[in-house]
């Protein structure tokens, strides 16, 4: 094989890979407009279907987990419409409808004036910006620049604080919803094991560690600790 | 003198001890059973609180009854700091008739006081099983085998009803023989109907077959929720009873008997609920129930005011799920707010109604009306309850006209928001940590370079020549490559001035290498102010000589 098929091949590849991609993307948009048509004629089981694969296939929008959270909500699976509203609220917290559907799915209400994406994205362009600075400075010796710096330096080390904060009050753990009827919190993770909790579909719990089918959870509400099947929860 | 006064102390503390203790007796009197078969043994117990090491009482003479030797419990324990003395006396008692007895009071006198003991009654029946074998054998003797030791039936009073028409559920254990322990029993599941069990279970003698059986019952009523075919399945009941062996001696029967273990299961019982009929009538919730009243009552009675609430109490009493009617309907009450209705269960249901009237003036009071289902007149009856006209007063504050002005919009009800219809699909991704590495790496990029040069490019030499070099290249560009000697020679001479000569420079490095110095200076300057355009290859050429050149003379000087 010479050089000019291989080149000719790379190109083919590079064409069709692209048109794959395309098709995906188009093929998803259709999807998408399909399940919020099934939603309008109220067959909310097809449309929470759909809107399933669009996230099964890795794709990822608020509008997307918003949608899918309403048709399980509308097809009474409480459980899944909470931990996708969860997950739309992560992706857009400032976003009114999510925030009134969490109220109404979740029962919770967003108490932090800034959210941890938003406090991470000012984190993220802070450090980027930083560095950027320090390495001009490398070849630019400027007072002005030693001053922005500084501020700069202040301005990260308050948002790190912060979101050293958020991280160890809210997501030092990951959390899960309760997407079964009732989970059973057991004392080991066998189904022998003494049963400690009963938890009831839609609620949160935050998971220690993961052992096979069993996953360790701790009740924050509770206040117990114990293990659960796999199948029981969705991590958000 | 000292000791004496000591013991004269102690003995004080120890008569106001048991002065205190003896203050405070109380004498109880109980027995363990207020039924006992015959032959059965039965605890009559006496207690005394507040005295320990005391005699037994003398229990009073009954015909018919023996009292054993008491057995005696004695304790003292600390309470709070302060010790409290207890005495049991438990005596057996044997009856050797069927009757009712009576232990009589008596007086137990305890430290020169005499405390009232009560009289306790109880009664003696005959043993069951030996009874019913005794009367069956005597009436028909095949009977004894063929009649069942044990069963159980589960009855109900109706087989087709309406949703919420309650039906009594009776489940019934009989039994000729004693149990060896605790029946374990599985209740029958009664899936689709709301079920209310009896708290309290009955225990009686009843015949069946000519015999007679010891029965325990339990009653429940249930109410079907929905119309449809409903099974109630079989309960069950595990019980350990006693073989009948036929001889009437001591060894067969009592602690001597041989048990075995039984499993009793009823039968499964269907349930047809009907449909509700048509017609129904406006307002109608779906309550069922039979007879029901409705009692209404104002609170306050009078004196309404503006801005304050006032509370409808409604009572709805009847026969039927009681539990599951659902609040009357209020009539049109424009003039009025409403406030959430609270009820509660006692004598029937009851309603609370809050209003709280907008203006001042005569108004109406909303009509109250509840339709249900009679499931007794298998018909709908609609009860309905008009209420007086009632003067209001205004209020005094002006504030509550804004409140009320304010609370026009009323909440019907809350949903999730409808779908989003456009979204910008994408694939998950994490710009963030980009934003952040990104600038990174260039920062430890351009560190990295910096020691590079300061480890590796640290030979002065080179980094003389190779910025004479760099200035050459670029000054070339402009025709300007005199000024790349120059600066070499600057540097490499280490010379301060900005312009620098070549006698300065004759001054400062060897004769032959001054020479050359010399012929390039010389060649430069005329490049530099000569007219002639240099071409591409000329000023190549150039640079590549003055880089030779360089190179030569930074080995020499």
């Amino acid at each position: 094989m010479n050089l000019k098929n291989i080149k000719n091949m790379i190109f083919i590849v590079l064409i069709f890979t692209s048109m794959y991609f395309l098709t995906n993307l188009l093929a998803s948009d259709e999807y998408f407009k399909q399940a919020n048509d099934l939603y309008a004629q109220k067959n909310y089981s097809a449309a929470a279907e759909l809107y399933q694969k669009l996230v099964d296939q890795g794709l990822a929008s608020k509008e997307l987990f918003f949608n899918l959270s309403n048709a399980y909500y509308k097809n009474g699976q409480v459980g899944l419409a909470s931990l996708y509203n969860e997950k739309a609220f992560r992706v857009a917290p400032r976003d009114f409808d999510i925030k009134y559907n969490r109220k109404i799915i979740n029962k919770l209400h967003d108490r932090r004036f800034i959210s941890w994406l938003e406090l991470k994205a000012i984190f993220s362009i802070l450090g980027g910006g930083f560095f950027l600075l320090l390495t001009f400075s490398l070849y630019f010796k400027n007072r002005k620049l030693f001053w922005t710096k500084i501020v700069i330096f202040m301005l990260l080390f308050i948002t790190f604080s912060c979101l050293y904060y958020y991280y160890y009050s809210d997501y030092r753990y990951p959390k899960a919803i309760v997407i079964s009827h009732e989970a059973i919190m057991r004392a080991e993770p066998n189904e022998d094991s003494q049963s400690l909790l009963t938890i009831l579909e839609a609620n949160q719990v935050l998971i220690y560690r993961e052992k096979n089918d069993w996953i360790n959870i701790y009740a924050p509400d509770q206040g117990i600790k114990g293990w659960t099947e796999r199948t029981n929860l969705g991590k958000i | 003198m000292k000791l004496f006064t000591k013991i004269l102390f102690f003995i004080f503390l120890f008569l106001t001890v048991q002065l205190f203790a003896t203050g405070n007796v109380s004498v109880k009197a109980s027995i363990d059973r207020d039924t006992a078969t015959l032959g059965e043994r039965l605890t009559y117990t006496i207690t005394v609180n507040g005295l320990a090491n005391i005699s037994a009482p003398k229990v009073p003479k009954v015909e018919g009854l023996t009292f054993s030797f008491p057995i005696v419990y004695q304790s003292i324990s600390i309470v709070n700091g302060k010790s409290v003395s207890k005495s049991s006396f438990q005596y057996g008692v044997t009856a050797s008739n069927i009757a009712e007895y009576e232990i009589p009071s008596f007086n137990f006198r305890l430290k020169g006081r005499d405390h009232h003991i009560p009289p306790i009654k109880f009664k003696v029946i005959k043993n069951i099983q030996r009874s019913a074998r005794e009367d069956t054998v005597k009436s028909n003797p095949k009977k004894i085998i063929q009649a069942p030791l044990v069963f159980v039936e589960n009855m109900v009073d109706k087989r087709v009803v309406y949703p919420n028409e309650p039906i009594s559920m009776t489940f019934k254990f009989f039994r000729r023989v004693n149990l060896g322990s605790q029946p374990k029993y599985s209740p029958a599941e009664t899936r689709g109907f709301l079920r209310l069990d009896d708290d309290e279970n009955k225990e009686f003698l009843a015949e069946r077959d000519d015999q007679k059986y010891y029965v325990i019952s339990q009653k429940s009523i249930l109410y079907p929720a929905t119309s449809g075919i409903k099974i109630i399945s079989p309960a069950i009941i595990q019980a350990a009873i006693a073989e009948p062996s036929g001889n009437n001696d001591f060894w067969s029967s009592g602690f001597f008997a041989k048990y075995k273990k039984v499993t009793l299961e009823t039968k499964k019982i269907q349930i047809k609920v009907k449909s509700l009929p048509q017609g129904a009538p406006q307002g109608f919730t779906g309550a069922v129930a039979k007879d029901l009243r409705m009692k209404v009552k104002l609170n306050p009675t009078r004196g309404f005011k503006q801005g304050e609430p006032i509370t409808i109490e409604v009572n709805l009493h009847g026969e039927g799920n009681i539990h599951a009617l659902l609040a009357p309907e209020l009539s049109d009450f424009v003039n009025f707010k409403q406030y959430d209705t609270v009820d509660n269960i006692g004598d029937g249901k009851n309603f609370r109604f809050i209003l709280v009237p907008k203006i001042a003036g005569r108004l109406h009071l909303p009509a109250l009306k509840f339709s249900y289902f009679d499931y007794g007149k298998k018909k709908y009856i609609t009860l309905t309850k008009k209420l007086d006209l009632i003067q209001v007063r205004k209020a005094e504050q002006s504030a509550t006209n804004t409140a009320i002005e304010k609370s026009e919009f009323k909440v019907l009800a809350e949903d999730i928001r409808f779908i989003k219809e456009e979204a910008k699909l994408k694939y998950q991704k994490d710009y963030f940590k980009f934003y952040l590495i990104f600038p990174l790496g260039i920062y430890i990029f351009f560190i990295l370079l910096k020691l590079f040069n300061h480890f590796f490019l640290h030979k002065q030499d080179d980094i003389n020549r190779l910025k004479s070099l760099g200035i050459a290249l670029k000054k070339l560009k402009k025709t300007q490559v005199f000024d790349v000697l120059q600066v070499y020679l600057k540097s490499k001479l280490l010379i301060q001035e900005n312009a620098i000569s070549l006698s300065q420079v004759k001054a400062m490095v060897p004769g032959n290498i001054y020479n050359e110095i010399e012929v390039t200076w010389n060649e430069l300057e005329y490049f530099r102010f000569s007219s002639h355009k240099l071409t591409e290859d000329e000023r190549r050429n150039i640079a590549m000589d003055l880089e030779r050149k360089l190179k030569k003379w930074d080995s020499i000087l």
